[in-house]
């Protein structure tokens, strides 16, 4: 009994593993800013004041858009990279 | 236990080879040198030295080739892993350019319908008055689903 213990031990020291260190990239910086908050139309009457800030948040809404497609195009980029190591 | 695999693993793969040959050497020697007086004498000895370096060997020369597959796997997924690495730094920095490209040309855009509002202003200003609740609503419908 002693002998088989010893012999399957010996045995299990081929399990050994081999592993070879991966990490998911890190995303670019640029990609993990908040989208802010839109703008108030401030209290006014003038058609211009009302336009100049619902523009400067469809142009914010627009840089957001544009950072949640790069983040989505750059996390299927990185997994299908990733998951070409097999 | 991987204290002795460790210190196996220190003695050179020749060795095993070496010793493996001249066990199976030995092995038949004790059956086949029978002229030769040491080894008559020895017979039983020598076999069962030589049986046991034979299994010794053997499971030693399994694990060599075995950890020489590991081993040629292990580099082949470095090879691989290294140009993962870089194929995802490329990537990085082409999804980075085209960001920047793009958001570049909405400030561009955002530019110039500014200083359109701002060139026009008067004039619009002139034609159109904005009732206050417009305004209200306009703000509501901006930050409708905020956290709270």
């Amino acid at each position: 009994m002693r002998s088989a213990i010893i012999v399957s031990l010996l045995f299990m020291t081929g399990c050994v593993a081999t592993p070879v260190d991966r990490e998911f990239p890190a995303v670019p910086a640029g990609l993990t800013t908040a989208c802010a908050a839109l703008a108030d139309v401030p209290a006014t009457d003038k058609l211009s004041v009302v336009l100049t800030t619902v523009t400067q948040n469809y142009a914010q809404y627009r840089e957001c858009s544009i950072r949640v497609d790069a983040w989505n195009t750059w996390y299927n980029e990185q997994k299908k990279i990733f998951d070409s190591v097999k | 236990m991987w204290q002795i695999m460790w210190l196996l693993s220190l003695v050179p793969d020749a060795v095993y080879h070496v010793l493996l040959i001249l066990a199976v050497l030995a092995f038949g020697a004790s059956y086949i040198l029978k002229m030769v007086p040491f080894i008559t004498s020895n017979a039983l000895v020598i076999r069962v030295v030589s049986a046991v370096l034979i299994v010794f060997c053997t499971w030693m020369e399994g694990g060599i080739a075995n950890e020489a597959k590991w081993q040629a796997r292990v580099d082949e997924l470095e090879i691989k892993v290294a140009a993962a690495e870089k194929a995802a730094v490329e990537a990085n920095g082409r999804i980075e350019t085209v960001y920047v490209d793009r958001v570049r040309v909405v400030k561009e855009v955002q530019y110039v319908v500014q200083n359109r509002i701002a060139k026009d202003a008067a004039r619009l200003d002139l034609t159109c008055k904005i009732d206050p609740e417009a305004i209200e609503i306009l703000n509501q419908a901006a930050h409708a689903g905020d956290k709270k």
